[in-house]
């Protein structure tokens, strides 16, 4: 008899321990996957409408530790018909990834201009997390993303340049460096992302120079058809006891 | 056994990981590929000195590979003969299609080659 009831005491706690996951069920799941969205979302917008960018870098006698950089971007608009196409949510990393897409016949982008898009489908991905030990490997990917942006606007627009340069005896050496970006972009598609096995972010992106001056109606520089540029973004920031620290930033819409 | 071996590296790629993730390998190539680039530029201006200092600001761009560039503003000045050149507009090739405006400031203690211009921080907000 006493061993009967120990054997359902015991089915029972196991149970119970399986079961406990689903009781303790928060909005943990719900939140991660909207913000994931929220991602995607911002991501078309960044595509289509288009971003603002604007970036710096700085570097004296050439030391890595002397290194200042920083990128923020800025976007806002409003577009109907964005789909998700796939939703996944990792539960063990709390982690949720969605793709979303979207097809529009016309659009006015960031410069006020109305683009002719042909009924083009733009599809994005979005990350999020709602616990903040996960965040890196969305942080860097962020920052690939940012630096992809970057490289894309230093190729098409180009970029300002001011520096301080020695000269002994026919030698240069570069005192001081700086760099300035200030532009918009838009019809900027990603092609591939990733980590690498030291979880370093990357984004590959891509613009279709040939589609990019019909849909704009004037020529886009560049002979090429394609600009393809590759942004990386790490996790940590190796130089953060030195003088200074690279940032990555980015202005909340 | 194969299992086993094929855990440990897990393992050990999972914790060695996050030694090496960072900012470094991405913080000295861009400086490096900065200084070059400087390097580049300085080297193409006319009437450099064999002792002396420049002060450069100059409209970049990379088409097809190669760097093309405008000088907006050039300071050139040698150490032996202590002379200031103040350098004309130099252009490297013929670049640009795409204009962005880029405010540019005023500069202190400096005299525009390219006209005067005010500068006011580029502003995104």
């Amino acid at each position: 008899m006493n061993r009967t009831l120990i054997k359902y005491l015991i089915l029972i706690t196991i149970g119970i321990v399986i079961s406990a996951p689903q009781v303790w069920a928060g909005n943990k799941r719900i939140m991660t996957i909207r913000a994931a969205k929220v991602m995607a979302e911002r991501a078309i917008v960044e595509s289509v409408h288009g971003l603002k960018l604007r970036a710096r870098e700085e570097v004296t006698d050439m030391i890595p530790t002397t290194f200042e950089g920083s990128t923020e971007s800025k976007t806002a608009a409003t577009i109907k018909g964005i789909k998700y196409d796939e939703v996944t949510y990792d539960q063990q990393k709390d982690i949720a990834k969605v793709t979303a897409s979207v097809q529009l016949d016309s659009i006015t982008n960031i410069d006020g201009k109305t683009m002719n898009l042909g009924n083009k489908v733009f599809r994005r991905v979005g990350f999020a997390t709602s616990t903040p030990s996960m965040a890196g490997p969305i942080r860097a990917l962020r920052a690939a993303e940012l630096d992809a942006y970057k490289q894309l606007i230093k190729r098409i627009v180009g970029f300002e340049l001011e520096s301080k340069t020695t000269v002994e005896n026919f030698m240069l050496k570069s005192d001081q460096v700086k760099t300035k970006v200030l532009a918009t972009l838009y019809l900027a598609e990603l092609t591939d992302y990733g980590w690498d096995q030291y979880g370093d972010a990357f984004v590959k992106m891509q613009l279709n120079v040939k589609e990019a001056s019909a849909v704009l109606g004037e020529k886009v520089v560049e002979n090429t058809e394609t600009i393809e540029v590759e942004g990386q973004g790490a996790q940590q920031n190796d130089f953060k006891s030195g003088q200074s620290a690279p940032k990555q930033k980015e202005k909340k819409q | 056994m194969r299992v086993l071996s094929s855990l440990i590296l897990c393992l050990y790629i999972g914790c060695l990981s996050p030694v090496f993730a960072g900012n470094k390998k991405m913080v000295e190539k861009t400086t490096k590929e900065l200084d070059e680039l400087n390097k580049q530029i300085v080297q193409q201006l006319p009437d450099l000195p064999q002792d002396g200092t420049i002060d450069l600001k100059a409209k970049v761009r990379r088409e097809d590979g190669e760097i093309r560039f405008d000088v907006i503003q050039q300071r050139v000045t040698s150490k032996k003969s202590n002379n200031i050149q103040k350098g004309k507009k130099h252009q490297a090739a013929s670049p640009v299609v795409q204009e962005q405006n880029i405010d540019l400031g005023k500069q202190e203690n400096t005299k525009m080659v390219e006209g005067e211009k005010t500068e006011n921080e580029p502003n995104i907000d």
